[in-house]
């Protein structure tokens, strides 16, 4: 049965995509159906829940199919906007690069296999992505009450539920809830940014060996370690919204769309994906070129797909813990006290940031190209430096013990911004050893130079 | 003719080299030759490992209650962090069908609306004695009360 829902997922991706990324081809295709295609039952659920029906197989069927069919006939002024077709590599492909996807697809494989052991393990499964979409499927809709129950804040009532919703049109499709089927979406979503990613760099290098290279390098930035949490879709939904809007900023304004979708469905995922977008916002208005509101303009989808669960919250009172009681004094008192300010420094030094040695090469790659730099990637940049600083602020406000919180989320937080920092930081790199592509893999291969 | 290979050249190879490093997990590799129904075992025990034997009284209860019972749970420990916390969370998930209230929250509020609320009491390794309430069972580990008539 769980054809069946990757089934569902596909025709709904490719059916979704066909508006929001007109004429795309290729690895983009396939990256943004995935994502898109796992995200349309889930707003077909909560359309559903909305207008009170209730959820069964059935439901996620024809509300899929509604949406499905109502945004694929949607008319696109983009279609007479050149899409930048995929170029052709300029270079030959090489053994070499196929050797380094064969490792890549060896990596994912296992990955996969982890995934599917390792499902509903972690503590925030239960607590809060899993028991959301058992309490959702068992009430056959969005129950409120439970969010609003008091005794229930440990799950969170104010995160973003399109996660839970995508566990629970999956299990309904499948006829079970199964945790090690719900593990293998993330592998899915891995492979799907990580599509996304490849495109991008083919599309900036024209260098099958650079482009294998660094997806090689960007798979496990892709591959959350945290299965049933909310880091893995928020870093495909995210990372692939930044590498598209990367890429919409040359001129390509299907990319920019499926961007922007990407970016709302992101921040319809956890309140970092929200956070997210508003920083994509200040980046494009303040970093800008000349087109800048313009750009702002064809964000729209992002503001439309995550309003609703922003509204609908205030609605219903759900409020998050980082701004229950005194918050205003909290973060006060911990950005003037200097003694508060370096337990925050000393808490983070002390905890483990993963792959730290990948971050030093990436800072050190960014620092050394600068002068390659292009505006695009300095917005890029600048969204990753107003995320790390909003999770700063939010270790200033929180009401829990300091200490406690940041030992069990700084790793989760900064893993959300790694992808879209190494990116940028290979695609300088590809960029300039583009320059000198030939010399490069004849050096590699010991050929000799003409 | 090709340019040569130039030191930012040799630069660039180098922190992507070193990218790769970094990121790298080997483990992922190792996982393709791991016993995946053992470990598949150990991951699923994993997160009850401190409250052995919760699945099997979840069960119980869950055969003595029906869906959309509200059940208000009596845990171990006086505050969330203290084992009432992580007991109740598994609880709840294991039963998403019945409304589990929880009787303290994680800032260690009390909530006794919860309990007037509640047509059932679940205990979990603790013993109490609530006014309106009669014990139905007594199993491994816990017991059921439901509210008196």
């Amino acid at each position: 049965m769980i054809v069946l829902a990757v089934m569902l997922a596909i025709v709904c991706g490719f059916a979704a995509v066909r508006w929001v990324h007109p004429g795309v081809r290729g690895e983009t295709l396939v990256g943004e159906a995935i994502l898109v295609g796992l995200a349309v039952p889930a707003i077909g659920l909560a359309l559903a829940a909305f207008v009170g029906v209730k959820w069964s197989v059935g439901a996620v069927l024809v509300a899929s199919t509604l949406i499905s069919a109502g945004v694929a006939f949607l008319p696109s002024r983009d279609r007479k906007s050149v899409h930048v077709a995929e170029r052709p590599p300029a270079g030959t492909s090489t053994s070499l690069a196929r050797c380094i996807d064969a490792l890549s697809l060896v990596c994912l494989l296992g990955y996969a296999r982890f995934a599917w052991f390792a499902a509903g393990a972690e503590n925030d499964f239960i607590g809060i992505w899993g028991v959301k979409a058992r309490v959702f499927l068992a009430r056959g809709g969005i129950d409120w009450d439970f969010l609003a129950a008091a005794g229930n804040d440990y799950a969170h009532p104010d995160y973003p539920i399109l996660l839970p919703q995508i566990f629970s049109w999956v299990s309904l499709i499948t006829g079970e809830w199964n945790e090690a089927s719900l593990g293998l979406l993330y592998p899915a979503m891995g492979f799907a940014v990580l599509l996304l990613a490849r495109s991008g760099l083919r599309h900036e290098t024209s260098s099958e060996l650079l482009t294998s290279l660094g997806s090689l390098i960007l798979l496990p930035l892709a591959l959350s370690p945290w299965i049933g949490l909310a880091e893995g879709p928020l870093v495909a939904y995210g990372a692939g919204a930044l590498i598209l809007l990367h890429r919409g900023l040359t001129g390509d304004s299907g990319a920019m769309r499926a961007g922007a979708v990407l970016l709302g469905l992101a921040a319809s995922i956890k309140n970092e994906g929200i956070t997210l977008a508003a920083a994509v916002a200040v980046a494009v208005v303040v970093l800008g070129s000349t087109q800048r509101w313009a750009h702002l303009r064809s964000l729209w989808p992002a503001a439309a797909i995550a309003t609703p669960w922003i509204v609908l919250r205030e609605l219903h009172g759900l409020q998050a813990d980082l701004t229950e009681g005194a918050a205003h004094v909290r973060l006060l008192s911990r950005t003037t006290d200097p003694e508060q300010l370096m337990q925050i420094v000393r808490s983070i030094a002390r905890t483990p940031v993963g792959q730290p040695v990948m971050w030093i090469a990436a800072v050190a790659c960014i620092a050394l190209f600068w002068r390659g730099v292009q505006r695009r990637e300095v917005l890029i940049l600048a969204v990753v430096l107003q995320q790390l600083g909003l999770f700063l602020v939010a270790y200033a406000v929180t009401p829990n013990e300091l200490e406690w919180q940041i030992t069990w989320s700084w790793e989760r937080l900064v893993s959300q911004v790694a992808l879209p920092s190494a990116y940028v930081a290979i695609t300088l790199a590809a960029r300039q050893l583009s320059r000198n592509r030939s010399s490069v893999e004849d050096a590699m291969l010991e050929r000799p130079t003409s | 003719m090709a340019s040569g290979f130039s030191r930012r050249d040799f630069v660039a190879s180098m922190v992507l080299a070193a990218m790769l490093v970094g990121t790298f997990q080997q483990h992922y590799v190792r996982s393709l030759w791991t016993d995946a129904h053992r470990a598949r075992g150990f991951f699923t025990g994993l997160p009850f490992r401190k409250a052995p034997g919760l699945r099997q009284f979840a069960v119980q209860v869950e055969a003595r209650t029906s869906p959309g019972d509200t059940i208000a749970f009596w845990g171990p420990g006086r505050g969330w962090g203290e084992g009432y916390g992580y007991v109740f969370m598994r609880i709840a998930y294991l039963l998403p069908d019945r409304r589990f209230l929880a009787l303290v929250d994680r800032q260690d509020r009390l909530h006794p609306e919860n309990l007037e609320a509640a047509t059932w009491i679940v205990a979990w390794q603790d013993e109490p004695t609530v006014p309106g309430f009669q014990p139905v069972w007594r199993g491994e580990g816990g017991a059921l009360w439901r509210r008196s008539p």
